[in-house]
């Protein structure tokens, strides 16, 4: 997951850089992208194969 | 007569413009001028219309009330992220937004057509990113309970109108906490409702998949009443005893003192009225809040990225800092977290709401810290802080459940506290009658915020 995490923080650095001239806190943002896949993994389990992006609709239109 | 006309909710204003006690051009202009004079403190509005708004009370004068507009002559104003006509949103910025132009607004026209005037556009966070109510272009949106603390954003210019009687009720947008947040901080009355209940296009976006369009009012027959205007829909008002659900987890993390005792306080009253409470497991655990951010982020950065670069003054740092993280969301993450979306609320629905018809929350954590206090913290503190108030708030919208702040009670140093309602897919009447008794508790302090009597 370090690895991961580093991979993260560099490919932000990286498309960040052309917007450094204008105070972008590039330390920030890669912390941030770093720390969210992680954290995606508590729930992921509960995902079946056959879940598609726009299952919400479906469930609110159940409603 | 014209004095307290400020601090009519919507059925007020209404009696007296239909029973003649006073016109409807006399009562944009009062509010106008209470606009006009409040305004340079509050920094709520982006401009106020005063010509367009006579012109339009006029019409309404010559034209006389008609049934089928319940809001005719009431005098509202909307945050700036909805297009009009002939005005494309100015999303809280001062320069040129860019980009292509967007439809008008349907929710706008309808409560243009339900007889409302339009006083102006109101500030916002910058392109509804950001939750304190700090504006680096128009200034920071005033607190009416106290000037020096923040009002909570992004739709913070709709809860300073609307708590400092500028205008009746408003138009917010709602991503992740931005009608509930500046409610509970405003005292205020604020509905996100069931995502997609109210059409959304001509909205500029902060995130597709998440902004959800809402109301703010000052109670909630009003809001209930906006939301029936805005969405097009006719209401059917419920009745009867409720199960009101009060988390076991997750929704009183991080509570300051106050806050934690208004929602006991809370539970407490809504058994009084005859409802019965349950305490609840919920899906909600605190890494929801992270699924919610890999959608919110990566959605606005690629509306922002170009953006960024060919506006750049545009971009506060706090806005560039909430947009950037989205540039390292890996696809498939991405789309994973918005699976998941469908996939906990079909756990929700199987488990929390089979059990309970509301659940009961505080709004936020937190009661409104100062800006300077903000302003002076360390980027650490400040996040740490800040990222607290859309704690309670940032689930219903993942979840795209409805979900409404009512405030409830002061704290000790005398700052609204709100609580939440959080309801099942399309029950918004749910949560107006669970609302209630907690209203009646409000108004019984008799209290109004004192920076702007």
């Amino acid at each position: 997951m370090s690895a991961e995490a580093d991979a993260i923080r560099a490919l932000v650095a990286a498309r960040l850089a052309s917007r450094a001239q204008h105070g972008e806190d590039v330390a920030a943002a890669a912390e941030e992208a770093a720390s969210l896949p992680g954290q995606l993994e508590t729930f992921r389990p509960m995902l079946s194969p056959i879940d598609a992006p726009d299952g919400l609709r479906a469930v609110l239109g159940q409603g | 007569m014209t004095a307290a006309l400020h601090r009519l909710d919507i059925a007020g204003l209404g009696a007296r413009l239909r029973g003649g006690a006073v016109g409807v051009r006399a009562l944009t202009e009062a509010m106008l001028d209470r606009a006009e004079a409040l305004n340079p403190s509050l920094h709520a509005f982006v401009e106020v219309w005063r010509h367009p708004a006579l012109e339009r009370a006029a019409a309404l004068d010559g034209a006389g009330p008609a049934p089928d507009q319940p809001l005719w002559g009431i005098p509202l104003a909307h945050k700036d992220l909805f297009a009009r006509a002939a005005r494309q949103p100015g999303c809280g910025v001062a320069g040129p937004v860019g980009g292509a132009a967007l439809p008008p607004a349907v929710a706008l026209a309808r409560l243009e057509d339900a007889g409302s005037v339009d006083l102006g556009p109101l500030v916002l966070a910058e392109f509804a990113l950001g939750i304190t109510g700090s504006n680096a272009h128009f200034g920071d949106a005033a607190n009416p309970w106290d000037l020096t603390r923040c009002s909570g954003a992004s739709s913070s210019g709709s809860g300073v109108a609307v708590a400092a009687g500028l205008v009746a009720g408003s138009l917010g947008t709602d991503t992740g906490a931005s009608v509930r947040v500046p409610a509970s901080f405003c005292g205020v009355v604020g509905l996100k409702p069931t995502a997609g209940a109210i059409d959304g296009s001509g909205m500029f976006p902060s995130s597709w998949s998440m902004d959800c369009a809402g109301v703010l009012a000052r109670t909630v027959a009003d809001a209930a009443l906006l939301f029936a205007a805005a969405s097009a829909r006719h209401r059917s008002p419920r009745g009867g005893a409720l199960r009101i659900g009060l988390p076991t987890r997750f929704y009183t993390d991080h509570a300051e003192p106050d806050v934690a005792a208004a929602w006991q306080a809370a539970a407490a009253v809504l058994e009084q009225a005859g409802h019965s409470l349950v305490e609840t497991n919920v899906v909600e655990r605190t890494e929801i809040r992270a699924l919610a951010r890999i959608v919110m982020r990566t959605e606005a950065a690629a509306v922002h990225r170009d953006l960024m670069l060919q506006h750049p003054a545009n971009y506060p740092t706090s806005v560039r800092k909430f947009v950037s993280g989205g540039e390292g969301v890996l696809a498939v993450d991405y789309v994973d977290a918005l699976r998941l979306r469908g996939a906990l609320l079909r756990e929700a629905l199987a488990t929390t709401y089979r059990h309970v018809d509301a659940l009961l929350t505080p709004t936020v954590p937190l009661t409104p810290p100062r800006y300077v206090e903000i302003a002076a913290a360390t980027d650490v503190e400040v996040w740490q802080r800040v990222g607290l108030f859309a704690h309670y708030t940032q689930p219903a919208s993942y979840l795209g459940l409805p979900a409404m702040s009512v405030p409830f009670t002061l704290s000790s140093g005398g700052l609204p506290i709100g609580m939440q309602l959080i309801g099942a897919p399309g029950a918004e009447e749910v949560l107006f009658h669970a609302a209630a008794p907690l209203e009646r508790h409000w108004r019984g302090l008799g209290a109004w915020p004192g920076g702007t009597p």
